[in-house]
């Protein structure tokens, strides 16, 4: 799972969001920091084709963005910010089941495969419940569960503890340590991506930095004082 | 269907369902309470032009045939369909059609003021109000026999209070409008 | 959000929804066709048979039907007085006998099964109806889904307006609402977009079972 920026600029009245990137990005664990504006989120939705570049572009492996977004969503799993604004169905195991659905699968298998991945996400109590009734930590838990479904092979999330309190933001951190997809971590939380592998700092649409998680994270304290 | 419309459709629907669950408003000077429902058949056709608006009462029409308590005081199911009022339900959706076609064209174009206010409120009015009870009315007088005159009579007490619900959609999609654009603007 | 359909055995219970609407609307249709008020009064003691059958419980029923009932007598009265009390009795059978079947069937009736056989007049018309049922069933469920949330919006709005010690009509209360609702709307629409909305029917199911075993 390769994606590759090729001169990505994505454009917004008087200015850039991101200006002429050219990135790699097949680490394991890579986290994007910055300040508010610096262009992460663009950055991260570029990745599954929910934003396209206003000029250059972006594949995944191999797929262009552009083109191919269906097969790229397949690969590419997004988890957002704001938790209940992720739900789509209102029970439980259904939204875990849709994103099956959404590729052709019946409904009565979807829901024993998401019956299964619940119950390996230790969220089977769950499953029943109303979506909406639930806790923010739980909902998100569920969002990444109906990402999960798919088995995409990256995962990118867009500052997924914002919203949670500490006990649900050290239970998604111990989840995103256990996952078997590559991770891209959008985020505020800085010790969320201790371990990581590789961190880009962004400041207005630009890459201030590149490399490892210690250093990435002085540089974005340095130009917050 | 893109996946804007795909989800603004059933919100607005909800709305509708929703504003029905609202309990109805009493005002001193009126006969009767407003029920808030119809502003949510106003609202969708005002803000969502006439295709769209049309799709979301007609999303609460299935919802009642699906036999869910949507309609104000939790009614719902093929009785309510059977029944003598059913006019005024099936009438939203032609209703919130005709709001749209005559709110579309002000919200894309560049009318300001009183002007837009006035073209907003007509197209509750017509759409909203007439149509609706026109439906209304004649399923009425088809259905039950009575005359047109009677059902029409009849149906009178819920005037003022949709006029109020009329003024308030207009304001509302002007203000909603100058923030969050509803439609593309065209030229 | 609870449906009204009452669980139960009986036959009603048992026949296919399609059929038991497709009854429905043919049995509405007859009942206009005819202005025998013998005919009409079997008719409604025909469907007030089938709704008894179900055994619901009285103060559910009434609930439902206060204010349907009502309007039925006031209609009678209307046309006894307007016209005349046949007039009025063929007008109060017939609706009688519409409103009690219409709401044993809703009664006896699950919702999924309804929707299921509206899906299933859609699918067999290729790829296209196969796309328009399941569309059908995501707007539904999107429906659910949102009105608990509009509620909250609401609920929220309110609260908040009265901690300010604002006194405002029902507009204060609808701009903000209706903002609030369309930014939510397009937070749910990304991440419809980001499960992979909209769906592609048209090629033959992808082999899951192979992506297990692949490295990421």
């Amino acid at each position: 799972m390769r994606i590759e920026f090729h001169r990505v600029s994505v454009r917004r009245e008087g200015g850039f969001l991101l200006q002429d990137m050219d990135l790699l990005l097949q680490e394991r664990r890579i986290g994007i920091i910055g300040a508010n504006g610096s262009g992460k989120t663009t950055l991260a939705r570029l990745c599954n084709g929910l934003v396209l570049p206003d000029a250059g572009r972006v594949l995944v492996d191999g797929l262009d963005t552009r083109e191919e977004a269906a097969e790229v969503r397949r690969r590419v799993g997004m988890v957002f910010q704001f938790p209940e604004a992720q739900i789509i169905q209102p029970i439980v195991i259904e939204d875990v089941a849709f994103g099956l659905q959404l590729r052709g699968r019946p409904a009565k298998a979807a829901r024993a495969e998401a019956k299964r991945l619940l119950e390996r996400l230790d969220l089977l109590e769950l499953a029943e419940r109303p979506a909406h009734s639930l806790s923010g930590g739980e909902q998100q838990l569920v969002a990444l569960a109906a990402v999960l479904i798919t088995q995409p092979k990256l995962i990118v999330f867009d500052e997924p503890t914002n919203q949670l309190d500490l006990r649900n933001r050290n239970r998604l951190q111990e989840r995103l340590r256990e996952l078997p997809a590559k991770v891209i971590v959008v985020t505020h939380d800085l010790e969320l991506l201790a371990d990581f592998d590789r961190v880009l700092l962004l400041e207005a649409g630009r890459l201030l930095f590149d490399g490892p998680p210690a250093e990435a994270v002085a540089r974005y304290r340095a130009t917050c004082s | 269907m893109n996946s804007r419309d795909l989800v603004l459709i059933p919100l607005f629907a909800a709305l509708i369902v929703a504003l029905g669950i609202m309990p109805p408003i009493p005002l001193g000077f009126l006969p009767v309470p407003i029920t808030l429902q119809t502003l949510g058949v106003m609202l969708a056709g005002s803000m969502l032009g006439p295709w769209r608006g049309a799709l979301a009462p007609a999303l609460v029409v299935l919802l009642v045939i699906l036999g869910l308590p949507v309609l104000a005081g939790g009614r719902g199911g093929l009785g309510v369909l059977a029944g003598p009022t059913a006019g005024f339900l099936l009438g939203w959706i032609p209703g919130a059609f005709v709001t749209g076609l005559i709110a579309q064209p002000i919200l894309q174009g560049n009318r300001q003021g009183l002007g837009a206010f006035a073209g907003l409120l007509l197209a509750a009015l017509i759409g909203g109000v007439a149509v609706v009870y026109a439906c209304g009315i004649l399923w009425l007088a088809l259905i039950a026999g009575v005359g047109l005159g009677t059902a029409a009579l009849g149906s009178l007490a819920f005037i003022p209070g949709d006029l109020i619900k009329a003024v308030l959609c207009a304001a509302a999609t002007r203000a909603v409008n100058r923030v969050y654009p509803l439609m593309p603007r065209s030229a | 959000m609870l449906s009204l359909y009452q669980p139960g055995h009986s036959l009603l219970h048992r026949l296919p929804a399609g059929a038991k609407l497709i009854a429905l609307s043919l049995f509405g249709l007859l009942l206009f066709l005819t202005d025998e008020a013998r005919i009409l009064a079997v008719a409604a003691a025909g469907a007030l048979l089938l709704l008894w059958h179900l055994r619901l419980p009285l103060g559910l029923l009434l609930r439902q039907l206060a204010v349907t009932l009502l309007l039925l007598a006031f209609l009678v009265i209307a046309n006894g007085l307007l016209l005349s009390w046949h007039e009025g009795l063929i007008v109060g059978l017939r609706l009688l006998a519409l409103v009690a079947a219409g709401t044993a069937v809703t009664y006896a009736t699950r919702p999924s099964e309804i929707i299921a056989a509206l899906q299933a007049c859609l699918r067999p018309l290729g790829s296209a109806g196969e796309k328009a049922a399941f569309t059908l069933g995501l707007a539904l469920a999107l429906v659910l889904r949102f009105i608990p949330e509009v509620l909250y919006r609401i609920r929220e709005l309110r609260e908040a307006m009265a901690a300010r010690g604002i006194r405002g009509g029902p507009l204060r209360l609808v701009v903000p609402l209706a903002i609030r609702l369309l930014r939510s709307a397009d937070e749910v629409g990304l991440a419809l977009e980001a499960r992979g909305y909209p769906p592609d029917f048209s090629r033959p199911l992808a082999k899951e079972s192979k992506r297990q075993n692949e490295q990421p």
